[in-house]
Formats: C-alpha cells, sequence, structure tokens
C-alpha cells in the first residue's frame, strides 16, 4: 500500500498547533473549554496524532469503500 | 458431596450437579455469596450484588428439579456481570459516576435474561473501566479492581470486575465486553479463559454502547468448556442489536469435547510474529511460542500493515466515543471520569477524513486477513505485552519502545478485533507465577475452532492453575 505524506507527524511536531486546532474545533462543537482543558486535550490530540499516523501515512485505492456497518 | 468447593468448580460441573441433585443451586449460590463477602473487599470487582435475585434463580431451580423438569445447560450456576449490562431494577453504571446513572433498568439485557433462561443465578454487576474506556480498571468512582494474584497489580480492563471475579471464585463465569481488548486483556491479566466472539456473534441488546463498531460482549470462566457451554446458551439472533447476526447453530460444545478426546490433528497453525513480537515483552513472546509448538505450527507470518490497523481501530474508537458522549462532556464534563474525559473530548474533535479514513483502511485489512484463513485455521499472538501492570504504572517499556501504559495495553488485541475475529484468550503459567495470555484467532464465526484449541491446550496441562490461598471455610 502507497505511504502518503502524514499529516498527523506535521502537527505532532508543533504542540502550539494541536492547541490552536483543539481551540478553534472545540468551539464548533459547544465546548467551553478552559486554558488548563485545552492543554489536555491539545496533549490527548497529539497523543491519537501519533497513534493514528500509520494509518495516515498509507493512501488508499479510491474503491476501497469504507464499512460503516460491519459484518464478517 | 460434603466439604466440595464449589466456588472453584467449573460451571459445567456446577449444573451438571444440580442437574443430578447432587448438590442445589441454593447451598452453591450461597457458598459463592459468602466468597464474595469475604474476599472482596480486597479485590474489589463487584459494585452491586443481586442477593436476593440469586437466591430465588436458584430456588426456582431446585424446585424445577424436584418437579423432575428437564434441567436447563446452566442450572443453578453463579455469574455475575460487567455493570453495562442492563439488569432490571439496577441502575447502569457503565464504570461512571453514580449520580450521573439514569433510571434503573426496567428488563434485562438480552444475554442477561438468556442466562437466567439457560438457569444462571445472577450474584451481582462488576467494575469496569469507565464507559469502558481504558485497560486497566481503575476507576476513579469505584475504585481499582485488584488483581487476585498480587493486589498491587491492576486485573486489567476494561473488564476487570469480570476477569477478577472468575479468577478469585466470586462467580463461576462472567460477562464482558470487548471493544479493543477488554475481554482478552483481563482475561491475560487475571489468567483465566475469555471468548470475544466474532463481532455480532453475541447480542448486545440491553448493553451500554461505548463504539457501535467495534463492540463485542462475551463470556469469562475457568476453561473453555465452560466458555463453549455459555455461548451456546446465550448464541441467538436478537433485534434488540443490529449487529447481531448469529443465529443458534450446532453445539460448540459438543466440538469442545470431541477435540479433548480425538485431539486436532490437521489443524492448520500460524504464529503471528513481526509487529505482534515487536509490542511484547519477554513473558509475551515465550507464551506465543510455545503455543505455537504445542501445535506445532507450520508458519510464523510478518503480517503487513498491523500498525495501521491498531491505528485506525484507535481513531474509530475516539470518534465514535467522543461522539457517544458529546452531551455528556458539554454538559458534566466534571462529573466525567478524569483518568478518559480529556482522550474523549479529543475524540469528538478529530478530523472526519481520518475516521473515514479508519473506516476504508478497515475493509483492505480485513480482506488481507480473510486471504490468510484460507491456509490457516488458527492464528497464535499474544494477548498483552506483558503480565498485569501495577496499580498507577505510567509506562512499559516494549522491544519497540517505551509508551504510556494506559492506552498501549491493547496494542496486541486492537488490530484482531478492529475486524471482529473471533478470539479465545488463554491464560499461561509464566516464570513469576503471574499468568499471560495468548490469544487463538479464528476465521469469522468459526468460535468452534479457537475454542476447541484452547480445549486441547487445557487438557495438555499447559494453561494457568491459580495457586489458591485457603478456602475462608477451612
Amino acid at each position: 500500500m502507497e505511504q502518503d505524506k502524514n499529516p498527523a507527524k506535521d502537527l505532532s511536531n508543533s504542540g502550539s498547533t494541536w492547541r490552536d486546532y483543539a481551540n478553534i474545533v472545540s468551539h464548533a462543537q459547544g465546548y467551553q473549554l478552559d486554558e488548563a482543558q485545552l492543554g489536555r486535550v491539545a496533549a490527548q490530540l497529539e497523543l491519537i496524532g501519533m497513534v493514528a499516523a500509520p494509518l495516515l501515512a498509507l493512501q488508499l485505492p479510491a474503491e476501497l469503500e469504507p464499512a460503516p456497518v460491519f459484518r464478517p | 458431596m460434603s466439604g466440595t468447593q464449589w466456588e472453584q468448580m467449573a460451571a459445567w460441573q456446577i449444573a451438571d450437579a444440580v442437574s443430578s441433585g447432587e448438590a442445589s443451586a441454593h447451598e452453591i449460590v450461597s457458598r459463592v455469596l459468602q466468597t464474595v463477602r469475604y474476599r472482596d473487599a480486597n479485590i474489589n470487582a463487584y459494585t452491586d450484588l443481586t442477593e436476593q435475585r440469586a437466591l430465588e434463580e436458584a430456588a426456582a431451580i431446585d424446585a424445577k428439579r424436584i418437579r423432575g423438569e428437564t434441567m436447563p445447560v446452566l442450572a443453578g450456576v453463579p455469574y455475575a456481570v460487567k455493570n453495562l449490562f442492563d439488569v432490571e431494577g439496577l441502575a447502569t453504571l457503565a464504570g461512571g459516576h453514580r449520580g450521573r446513572a439514569g433510571p434503573t433498568a426496567v428488563s434485562d439485557a438480552t444475554l442477561v435474561a438468556r442466562a437466567a433462561q439457560a438457569g444462571a443465578c445472577l450474584i451481582g454487576t462488576l467494575n469496569m473501566d469507565a464507559y469502558a474506556y481504558g485497560f486497566t480498571t481503575e476507576n476513579s468512582f469505584h475504585g481499582v479492581t485488584r488483581n487476585p494474584h498480587d493486589p498491587l497489580r491492576v486485573a486489567g480492563g476494561s473488564s476487570g470486575g469480570s476477569g477478577a471475579a472468575v479468577a478469585a471464585d466470586m462467580c463461576a463465569f462472567s460477562l464482558g465486553s470487548d471493544t479493543n481488548g477488554s475481554i482478552r486483556v483481563p482475561s491475560s491479566f487475571c489468567g483465566v479463559f475469555g471468548l470475544k466472539p466474532t463481532y455480532g456473534g453475541l447480542s448486545r441488546g440491553g448493553s451500554r454502547p461505548f463504539v457501535h463498531n467495534l463492540d463485542h460482549v462475551g463470556p469469562f470462566a475457568r476453561g473453555a468448556r465452560d466458555l463453549a457451554r455459555i455461548f451456546d446458551a446465550l448464541v441467538g439472533l436478537d433485534g434488540r442489536d443490529p449487529a447481531c447476526s448469529r443465529d443458534a447453530g450446532p453445539s460448540v460444545e459438543a466440538g469442545v469435547l470431541r477435540a479433548t478426546q480425538e485431539g486436532l490433528a490437521g489443524l492448520r497453525v500460524a504464529r503471528l510474529n513481526g509487529y505482534f513480537d515487536r509490542w511484547a515483552g519477554p513473558d509475551a513472546r515465550t507464551a506465543s511460542r510455545s503455543v505455537a509448538m504445542m501445535f506445532a505450527a507450520q508458519e510464523e507470518l510478518d503480517l503487513p500493515d498491523v500498525a495501521a490497523a491498531r491505528a485506525a481501530g484507535f481513531v474509530i474508537t475516539a470518534s465514535e466515543s467522543g461522539e457517544l458522549y458529546r452531551g455528556e462532556l458539554q454538559a458534566h464534563y466534571e462529573d466525567m471520569e478524569p483518568l478518559n474525559r480529556d482522550r474523549m473530548l479529543a475524540g469528538s474533535l478529530l478530523p472526519a477524513t481520518w475516521y473515514v479514513q479508519a473506516q476504508r483502511f478497515r475493509q483492505h485489512f480485513y480482506r488481507q486477513m480473510m486471504a490468510l484463513f484460507e491456509r490457516f485455521d488458527l492464528l497464535v499472538a499474544p494477548a498483552t505485552p506483558c503480565v498485569a501492570t501495577e496499580i498507577g504504572q505510567q509506562w512499559l517499556e516494549l522491544p519497540g519502545g517505551r509508551v504510556p501504559a494506559r492506552p498501549s495495553i491493547g496494542l496486541l488485541t486492537q488490530p484482531i478485533s478492529f475486524i471482529g475475529l473471533p478470539v479465545v484468550a488463554v491464560p499461561l503459567p509464566t516464570a513469576n507465577g503471574m499468568p499471560i495470555g495468548v490469544q487463538l484467532i479464528a476465521a469469522p464465526g468459526r468460535e468452534d475452532i479457537a475454542l476447541a484449541a484452547a480445549a486441547v491446550l487445557e487438557a495438555g496441562g499447559h494453561t494457568f492453575t491459580p495457586r489458591r490461598s485457603a478456602s475462608h471455610e477451612d
């Protein structure tokens, strides 16, 4: 499977970017986070981004459909 | 059988004894309730006891026998359930704050109702990581569930109470849920057998969801035959769970008994190495290699994209649970579990493209694994990177690197449940006396193969046998 540029890695190299992202998107989701919460949520986003990196690095073929209801 | 330690017996032995009149359900249930009262103060597996219900169910079973009726397959067997299953008359906690729990359940979850129908007697509900988001059962509202083999260690999670209660003889079997490893991790840490069925294999009706696309439910027990009997008793279609797709079929227990007597000649087995060895400590690697040797595994496989599978499971979990609890996080953040509320909130902020990519990748990984099952019947991999971690432990040191403990204990289980494969977690002994689990992984719908293989290991004396302290009555 092809490897793509990894957006999560770019963000994880810049802690302030995750904080900025959390600040903007949390408002859009209806949260009112204080500074301490924002910091903790940004840290969690960074962790998820690091774990997600091997997935986000993949370039999936267009014909591959998602599995929203999965029945093995 | 005077002096019999019923609390240590297998579920099938208890059911046979009750059905034959060798013992009464009342005697056995009373004995187990006594064990819970004596032992749970030090373990903290239970969050609520349902003593009156258990005794009433036991009385009904004893009356049935006296009337000469056909006895059900779990007659008089004491069991307990993770507190995310609805139990009529109790608030369903799902590990959360009691004050935030909804009204008491007006009916039982499907599996609880089916267990009752099969003659089992409900002792109580069990501790878990809040919302099922964790691998340690360190719960800020209900306390930590301690490992019965070492009270300084965790029981694993998120179904930690379910694993610990069986390991500490405080029920003959239990029910738990597994989204990313929450049955297999406590099985490994507590030294009991656990079955995570195929996705949709057992009904989740009446259980509190965590991640709709990944949630499974299944039993813990002291052996493979028990797991098979419980699976046979609980399986069946259910309109309450849209994912439930498995109807009752041929007896899995009969296949397990046959395998125990005749062996599993011709079983095609492979051991998963690569990613699974990179993220496994020495005990876990040794256990997985031992099992592969016992089955004369034909190959070692270094699967591609396993890290991406784990990543995709992680992203789906964060996104779906974040969405599910978004309202609670907005309105009652302070009342939510401090150990996971920020990760859940972060999950609710993830880009939708990540989630969709995870779902698309899921199909790719599923197809890749299905191709493997044309060549092999059973795959072997470690269940946890190490034996039970210490309470409060923050980091794991593994061959692949140093990782935060709480989100990483499921590194080896997450890629498998991500595509819904059935797995039996089988406990093995280690040199330091603690158990560790190995995953026996089969193709979708082939619980019978994984359970038969587990039974063969058990019959060969290869599985973990707990060192029990003296009975509280001795």
